[in-house]
């Protein structure tokens, strides 16, 4: 791609973007702390007070180690959190502090809620995206369809809060209707040592920006993120999943 | 209050065809069918319970008889008990056939207890209960009055002085004090029959041929032993009524009932420096039954718009039927709550308190162990290093353990796996029907059981971090002999 048609497009990206949602562009982003995938997002980080889907391999937790790091830093100093979980029925696994606070989240500002149905699971997301009291909420085990997401990323404006569902990559899941900004898709990827967790990272879907594919450490010491490798676009299910 | 013809009377409040017959209810017993229960007119024609259906039947031969239900009638009686409680908190069922309220401090607002009582005895007629009711400073003189008094009432604001209500009481029959057949039996073969024939009789030898009881009966009429009611639900501390002359049932009337009462409710709890943990809100409606809707809060409030807000959708549930006449809105658990709480020091605590409506809604649907916050544990166990407290309980930032390796995702119960291992650890292993080659691993970290704790697994586990060819990673570890898989890294 030549500069010139670079720029231009940047340029269009950026008409489009304040054409369509007044306010959106000036609007907060959450940075990865990496410029190498920073750059690569519209807005310059992750897109606050959005819809963010985060489709995790199905055979390993690896998501869970993202999605620790981005409701952590959402939460940041002064926030709340809210986890929406299905009450687990004899499912895989619950949540399980001692891990999570291992990447950056502060448990003690997050609160946890279990449905038993996923309608429910919807309406507690709703509910604490609109009351403006959480600035993050995820939505962990359910990709619901395309109105729901809609009033999902509704509630989210209205609130100011940044929406986060997470749920089991599936070709039906990756290929169904969502209003989501960004979708991700997550796997495991071999680390070095165990204090550095590597994981796949595929931005799978992005309003104004591209697909984009990333090995992304993070390191227990530091508590930061760092992009180890940026992977040529190209599909992920056939190389990790 | 007395109910001489309740199983009757209710029987034929549910069936709403008027019979004219008398009406007698049956139950099996020694020798056939006898009768458990008599109304009014089949009294008068002089049945009455314990005899066979049989001789009823030659006697007054257009009697009605249907089958008795106790059960059926102790439970319609509980719910009159709660309906009663229009008049006061303190209402409790009395035997099978008897009701005692406390009007202590409630007859003001009936205008006297003249009055309460004459609206009671009138509202149950309304109903088609007969009832015998007696004011009186003890509630077993009330028993007694209910039910061998003359009058109906025994003059409202009549004490017990000596003179006045203790002679009244000592012309009633000795049975008023509550006896057994036996005691009662034994009283009269000594011609003892009114209650004045025993107050004079020196206590010791009355209890030594005739038992304790009868002197504790005696002093409970007199007052001088106290005696208690113990109400159907916990009365509520701080009370708000409104009463419709009419009778309400739209939606719109409720909602607007509602929010005046807790206006009222919140002034009180301000005055008294409390906020509601537990409120109660009961409805009464003009046919004598009585609903009643319970919120809860994570922590002391006395938010009008809040408090409104938690009863919109258990307001959903309520069944007007033909009107409702009387609400009643209850604190039934308050706590503490300073006047003002804008000026505390610290920026969490104020978060916390923005929190409390958004999380008693989450709560108020989902229910209340459903919203938590995880809390660590000091425990070598990992399935033991955490647990979940009330999301809104007072919550320091706690320390987790950060340095050891531990996994995102703790399996609910370790997992039994088959592991191929050579000299340094597991090699692969196998895993719901899936082998998983290992390319890295770490450990062991031995995690001794508990020994303070006689329950559980007692052996000594040792910890392996594993990584999978693929980049899975995993927390399994071996005990004994044999190898579990217990959670899964990110």
């Amino acid at each position: 791609m030549s500069t010139f048609r670079a720029k231009t497009l940047a340029r269009l990206r950026e008409q489009i973007r304040t054409l369509e949602k007044p306010g959106l562009s000036d609007r907060q982003a959450l940075e990865f702390g990496d410029p190498a995938i920073d750059d690569e997002l519209p807005g310059g980080g992750l897109a606050s007070g959005c819809l963010h889907e985060l489709a995790a391999s199905a055979q390993d937790a690896a998501a869970y180690g993202l999605i620790a790091v981005l409701l952590g830093r959402l939460i940041g100093e002064a926030g709340v959190g809210l986890w929406c979980g299905l009450m687990p029925s004899g499912g895989p696994a619950l949540p399980y502090g001692p891990g999570l606070a291992r990447f950056g989240l502060p448990l003690e500002r997050l609160v946890l809620v279990r449905a038993r149905k996923p309608a429910e699971l919807l309406w507690a997301m709703e509910e604490g995206l609109r009351s403006g009291r959480f600035t993050a909420v995820l939505g962990d085990g359910i990709a619901p369809d395309l109105t729901a997401t809609r009033r999902l990323q509704l509630a989210a404006e209205a609130g100011g809060a940044t929406a986060l569902l997470a749920f089991p990559a599936s070709e039906r899941r990756s290929l169904r209707l969502s209003a989501a900004t960004t979708r991700w898709r997550i796997a495991a990827c071999p680390a070095v040592m165990p204090d550095r967790p590597r994981w796949r990272v595929c931005l799978e879907r992005c309003r104004n920006g591209g697909r984009r594919e990333w090995i992304i450490e993070w390191s227990h010491e530091a508590l930061r993120l760092r992009v180890s490798a940026a992977l040529a676009d190209r599909p992920l299910a056939a190389a990790a999943v | 209050m007395y109910l001489p013809h309740w199983p009757t009377d209710r029987w034929r409040r549910q069936r709403s065809e008027a019979s004219q017959a008398p009406l007698v209810l049956t139950a099996p017993a020694q020798g056939g069918l006898r009768l458990t229960a008599v109304d009014a007119r089949a009294a008068a024609e002089g049945l009455s319970p314990g005899q066979r259906l049989a001789d009823a039947r030659a006697l007054v031969p257009e009697i009605e008889a249907a089958d008795a239900d106790r059960f059926a009638d102790g439970q319609a009686l509980a719910r009159l008990a709660d309906w009663c409680g229009r008049y006061t908190p303190w209402s409790a069922v009395d035997g099978d056939d008897g009701l005692c309220l406390d009007i202590t401090g409630c007859a003001h607002l009936f205008g006297g207890e003249a009055a309460l009582v004459a609206d009671l005895i009138r509202r149950l007629a309304g109903f088609g209960v007969a009832a015998r009711a007696a004011v009186a400073d003890t509630p077993a003189a009330a028993w007694a009055w209910a039910r061998f008094g003359d009058s109906m009432i025994l003059e409202p604001g009549m004490g017990l002085e000596p003179g006045t209500g203790r002679d009244r009481l000592a012309t009633l029959p000795v049975e008023a004090l509550r006896l057994s057949a036996l005691t009662v039996e034994s009283l009269r073969r000594l011609g003892l029959r009114r209650i004045g024939d025993l107050a004079g009789l020196p206590r010791g030898p009355l209890a030594a041929r005739l038992g304790s009881e009868l002197l504790s009966r005696l002093d409970r009429v007199f007052g001088v032993e106290a005696e208690s009611i113990s109400p159907r639900r916990a009365p509520a501390s701080w009370r708000a009524r409104l009463v419709f002359a009419d009778g309400i049932a739209r939606r719109e009337d409720i909602d607007l009932a509602t929010r005046e009462l807790l206006k009222e409710l919140c002034r009180a709890l301000d005055a008294d420096g409390r906020g509601a943990r537990r409120l109660e809100l009961a409805f009464y409606r003009l046919d004598g039954t009585a609903q009643i809707l319970e919120i809860g809060t994570s922590r002391p409030t006395r938010d009008i718009a809040h408090l409104a807000r938690l009863f919109v959708e258990p307001l959903g549930s309520v069944e007007p039927g033909f009107g409702i006449e009387t609400m009643i809105l209850g604190a039934v658990a308050t706590d503490k709550l300073a006047a003002r709480q804008m000026a505390l020091p610290s920026h969490q605590r104020r978060d916390i308190e923005d929190l409390a409506p958004v999380l008693d809604r989450l709560q108020g649907r989902l229910g209340r162990n459903a919203v938590v916050r995880l809390v660590p544990v000091a425990s070598h166990l990992p399935e033991r290093a955490v647990t979940v407290a009330p999301a809104l309980n007072d919550m320091p930032p706690r320390h987790w353990p950060a340095e050891l390796p531990r996994p995102v995702q703790l399996l609910a119960s370790p997992e039994p796996i088959d592991v191929t291992e050579d000299e340094e650890g597991p090699k692969h292993f196998r895993w719901r029907r899936v082998e998983h080659r290992i390319a890295e691993r770490e450990g062991p970290e031995r995690i001794a059981p508990e020994w303070w704790r006689t329950t559980g697994d007692p052996t000594t586990r040792d910890y392996f971090w594993l990584q999978d060819e693929d980049g899975r990673r995993y927390w399994v570890y071996r005990a004994g002999p044999g190898w579990y898989l217990h959670g899964l890294f990110a």
